[in-house]
């Protein structure tokens, strides 16, 4: 009972030291579309979302990779929405984060900040 | 039927079915301005990037597994000649260990390829397939010995004691099972057969003769390997539609 007792301490800290999951350069993209789309991000918005952001338009297989990758990982959610004549009555699938998706590109933004800091990339001296 | 038809009959052989129609309604959507170039394009794009994983993963698998059992028979062989453990329980353990562990080493290869290094379940994989491997090589080392049990004995504990490391379990035991089950199923009627074509012992000159025996096991094999791979696709499917419920409900 006592070895039990232990390991059940053990895999709950591991379970509480989790780190939030680690994102790629375009995951972090495509979720902060995603976020700046609030309720109306499915994969038409998110693309144009990101061409008008960035200046490049993402590749719809990328996209869906991504997308699908990152739902399985609990990162962001779907559902599915209405279906419209302008779609051949397709329904529209759209995204949002998790709880875990969220926490995951706050660390990385924040991670991104304090490398930042100090350093005046952002200002006039480069355009 | 018209192109988005073809198109989504095409993805829903990839995808599910509301999943394959979301995605054509985005093609259709944009296609409306860039074309029907642009639409057969991209639809080519999605293709390729959903299904690249999959005969890559399954090649790895195919080879990893044939490697490691060429590697662990020579292992054991070797370490055998040269400190002759008692023939019982060694030798039982080396055959069942090197039968596990070879599979461990396909479905880990599989897993990595298909499903990517920080995927849960293919860590699992690997976790159990180095502790396996060490044992192995280095069982006439007491010190290595010892940990790797105690590492095998903890490993075993913190999976059971979570759910989700506990399904991860469930999924590295039955495909490797489904693997070896598969195996053991082609030894034997690959064994009948050969017995069909020519009773008694098969040299290299009963091979050269009859090379439908040679077909028969491989094709068996790759189809031993095609089962354990579609074992782990779906129980991996199954575990990740669980945990995004659970994730959905948390959220």
């Amino acid at each position: 009972m006592y070895i039990l007792d232990n390991l059940k301490k053990i895999n709950y800290i591991v379970v509480l030291m989790k780190p939030p999951a680690s994102l790629g350069e375009f995951e972090q993209v495509v979720l902060l579309a995603i976020l700046r789309l609030e309720k109306h991000a499915y994969g038409v918005t998110i693309r144009f979302e990101i061409a008008a952001c960035t200046g490049r338009e993402p590749a719809p297989g990328a996209l869906y990779t991504t997308l699908d990758r990152m739902e399985e990982k609990g990162i962001v959610h779907s559902w599915f929405g209405e279906a419209t004549a302008r779609r051949g009555g397709r329904a529209k699938r759209y995204f949002a984060l998790t709880k875990a998706g969220l926490a995951a590109l706050v660390s990385a933004q924040r991670a991104y900040r304090s490398l930042l800091d100090g350093l005046d990339l952002l200002g006039d001296a480069n355009g | 039927m018209d192109n988005a038809s073809i198109a989504e009959w095409i993805l829903c052989r990839l995808t599910s079915k509301e999943r394959a129609a979301s995605m054509v309604g985005d093609l259709v959507e944009i296609g409306e301005r860039k074309g029907l170039l642009w639409f057969w394009l991209s639809l080519a794009g999605v293709v390729l990037s959903s299904v690249w994983r999959r005969p890559l993963a399954f090649v790895a698998a195919f080879y990893a597994g044939m490697w490691a059992v060429g590697g662990f028979q020579m292992a054991v062989v070797g370490v055998h000649a040269q400190h002759r453990p008692p023939e019982y329980p060694w030798v039982p353990i080396f055959l069942a260990l090197g039968m596990v562990g070879s599979a461990l080493w396909a479905m880990s290869f599989y897993a990595a390829i298909r499903y990517g290094l920080q995927d849960r379940t293919g860590q699992m994989a690997f976790a159990w397939t180095g502790l396996i491997t060490t044992v192995i090589y280095l069982w006439w080392q007491p010190v290595i010995l010892g940990v790797c049990i105690a590492a095998a004995l903890f490993l075993a504990s913190v999976c059971l004691l979570n759910g989700k490391r506990r399904k991860s379990v469930l999924i590295v035991a039955v495909s490797v099972a489904a693997l070896l089950g598969a195996e053991i199923l082609t030894a034997f009627i690959g064994s009948r057969y050969q017995h069909f074509l020519l009773s008694g012992p098969w040299g290299t000159r009963e091979w050269e003769e009859h090379p439908s025996a040679s077909w028969a096991y491989g094709c068996m094999l790759v189809l031993s390997f095609w089962v354990a791979t579609a074992v782990w696709s779906r129980m991996h499917n199954w575990l990740t539609r669980s945990q995004r419920l659970e994730s959905e409900v948390d959220g």
